[in-house]
């Protein structure tokens, strides 16, 4: 197959007929479209490179494990197994999640009750959760959602309590408003003055949003900026490094400029190699 | 050190240079200090959650006003000991970061989920006057 040829509409049209030919289902044709253009990239060794890398370096060869290791994410995890009661679903589903996490355990012939154990020591861990979808089973259960509790003086307070999903995700204690909230019904006034402060990430970056705005050139040109005459020369402690790089950030690919995004250095540590 | 500037359409055209756009998507590289140990050896100090109605000041040093909110905390040795009441802060933002002797070493996804930033310990950070806001 030609690699990027500049008829792209023709190019995908042969590719539909040849998978058609080679008997592929055509209702799953954006499926099998993605996943042959991926091999073709793959092929071409442009597969996970860089999107500031866009030289073709021709067909590479690949050992076939490396294939499989790249196809690997093709395949997704996510199971439906489906019947009437008591055909064994929550019997398989069992294996299959040891097949995931540890799948050297189904090596040989394992005994049932090794695998059950294993299974349940990943429960404890909190690694699997099992959970039945009844009919009262909510979106609170799921998520989150505010739980009704008595304290020991028997007044009536309301929590906000992750759910099994926002548990097995790590979030359940990720908010710090959550944890702020209920302590800080009664602040207590101090006297204001200069102080030591901690600034929690979303302080950090309110402050930070101010910096990187100035790091413009046209302030700077115009003599109306902190950063006039700064440039290449330190002007916050060396601690810090900041960068903006749409690989590694999920950024839209056009920026408010419709410029396509693109990696900047902003400030960096004196030393370090960028 | 100080190593990029970005240049607005507008600008290049004008100057005759290459327009780099809007960057976006900025990360602050995380520190070495675990979160909780950033308030570890503060005599007395404040930990701040959030700012809001924050604006520039004077832009030549960098200077903001701003208010806290979702939580500000007293630290008394070492400790978060209680709520306080907001303050409305007025900072050069530079002499924040400058002063700074401690990066968390977590970054959260703050700003429309698309900027990472550690927490971080600052010194002589200005609470200029209490402030009635919740």
């Amino acid at each position: 197959m030609q690699s990027a040829g500049s008829d792209w509409v023709g190019l995908n049209e042969d590719l539909m007929t040849c998978m058609r030919s080679a008997g592929l289902d055509g209702g799953h044709a954006l499926e099998n479209n993605v996943a042959v253009w991926k091999l073709v990239d793959f092929l071409n060794g442009n597969a996970n490179s860089p999107p500031e890398s866009t030289a073709d370096d021709g067909p590479a060869q690949v050992s076939q494990g490396a294939v499989e290791e790249k196809l690997a994410p093709l395949e997704p995890t996510n199971l439906v197994l489906y019947g009437p009661p008591g055909t064994g679903k929550t019997f398989q589903v069992i294996e299959e999640a040891i097949a995931l996490l540890a799948p050297e355990m189904l090596e040989g012939q394992p005994h049932r009750t090794s695998i059950k154990a294993k299974f349940d020591e990943l429960v404890a861990a909190g690694q699997i959760v099992f959970t039945t979808f009844h009919q009262n089973f909510s979106y609170e259960d799921f998520v989150e959602g505010l739980r009704a509790e008595t304290d020991a003086e028997g007044r009536l307070r309301y929590r906000v309590l992750g759910g099994v999903f926002k548990r097995l995700c790590g979030y359940e204690d990720a908010e710090p408003a959550e944890r702020s909230s209920l302590p800080s019904a009664k602040p207590k006034a101090i006297e204001p003055g200069r102080y030591t402060v901690v600034l929690e990430a979303a302080a950090t970056a309110n402050l930070l949003w101010y910096l990187a705005t100035a790091l413009d050139r046209r302030s700077v040109d115009e003599g109306r900026s902190a950063f006039v005459g700064k440039v290449g020369s330190r002007v916050v402690n060396e601690r810090f490094t900041l960068r903006s790089d749409p690989r590694s950030t999920p950024i839209f690919p056009f920026d408010a400029e419709d410029h396509r995004s693109r990696p900047a250095r902003g400030l960096t540590r004196a030393c370090s190699r960028s | 050190m100080l190593k990029e500037l970005s240049v607005g359409r507008y600008w290049a055209k004008k100057q005759v240079i290459a327009s780099t756009g809007a960057y976006d998507g900025y990360e602050l590289a995380p520190g070495d200090t675990a979160p909780d140990a950033l308030v570890k050896g503060i005599k007395r100090g404040v930990l701040i959650t959030r700012l809001w109605y924050s604006n520039f000041i004077d832009a030549k040093t960098l200077s903001i006003t701003a208010l806290t909110r979702d939580g500000t905390f007293l630290i008394e040795d070492g400790v978060v000991t209680q709520p306080i009441k907001n303050f409305r802060i007025n900072q050069s933002v530079l002499a924040a970061f400058d002063a700074a002797d401690a990066v968390g070493n977590v970054s959260e996804v703050t700003r429309s989920s698309v900027w990472r930033v550690p927490s971080i310990r600052t010194h002589d950070f200005l609470l200029a006057s209490p402030c009635d806001a919740i």
